[in-house]
């Protein structure tokens, strides 16, 4: 269904993400019915992890204070599905 | 014997009609003016109607006809045609024509800078304080319209976008 695509143009300062989204209260939902969003959390392709700290830290979320970097480490991935090459 | 062979010995001028002309004649050489400055290209021209110097086989490859693609497999499966100088001697020996000694070696992807890359996995949680849900969806805007400029010049792939889609 999702086919991953990058870019042609693999420079050096060339950054890929991999694919994040925000994450959720166990309630789903506030009493507005707006979706209860609780923080983020991103997946990153980086050759260091300056890198993906300074990724983070030019997004909006994080200049405008909403959220804030509290863990960035390496990930390997055990398992994915076929379509989500990680 | 023409007419115009006839005037050409009685002036003395060659036309290079005798084979012994035509081969040995050297190669001429005429000074072009390039773009009118006093820059002057020397151009070589060979004799072509009676080929009987060694053909000049530039030492170098041929241009790659590679497949501009993100695909691995087309990178994988594509080849790059160049001329090999073991045929293209074989087949003048043989009497081949040149067109048909095009050899097919397998196509090696050149890396500028072989970079490792890892995966990184970023937790980042909202500040505790009561109004940042909403000042989470007043920047959310501009937040995800940063994400497409990203997209768009190729630093996010676009499977962001399709998630960003599907969790409004």
């Amino acid at each position: 269904m999702f086919c991953r695509i990058t870019s042609l143009s693999r420079d050096d300062h060339y950054f890929h993400t991999e694919f994040g989204g925000p994450l959720l209260a166990p309630e789903l939902t506030d009493e507005s019915g707006r979706k209860k969003m609780i923080g983020s959390l991103v997946f990153y392709e980086a050759e260091s992890i300056e890198e993906v700290r300074k990724m983070v830290e030019s997004d909006i979320y994080y200049t405008s204070g909403v959220v804030r970097l509290l863990h960035c480490s390496r990930f390997s991935a055990a398992h994915s599905t076929p379509n989500v090459t990680l | 014997m023409g007419a115009a062979r006839r005037i050409c010995l009685r002036r003395g001028i060659s036309q290079g009609l005798f084979r012994s002309e035509i081969l040995y004649r050297p190669i001429s050489i005429f000074p072009v003016s390039f773009l009118g400055s006093s820059l002057a290209l020397q151009i070589p021209l060979h004799n072509l109607w009676e080929r009987n110097y060694p053909i000049q086989v530039p030492k170098m490859r041929f241009t790659p006809f590679r497949i501009l693609s993100a695909s691995p497999p087309v990178l994988c499966n594509n080849r790059t045609l160049y001329f090999s100088h073991s045929a293209l001697f074989r087949s003048r020996r043989n009497g081949i024509s040149l067109t048909s000694t095009v050899t097919a070696l397998p196509f090696v992807r050149m890396m500028s800078s072989a970079s490792t890359r890892h995966l990184f996995a970023v937790y980042a949680p909202d500040y505790t304080e009561p109004g940042v849900l909403d000042h989470r969806l007043s920047v959310r805007e501009k937040h995800l319209k940063a994400i497409e400029g990203m997209i768009d010049s190729g630093t996010v792939s676009a499977y962001v976008l399709s998630h960003y889609i599907l969790v409004p």
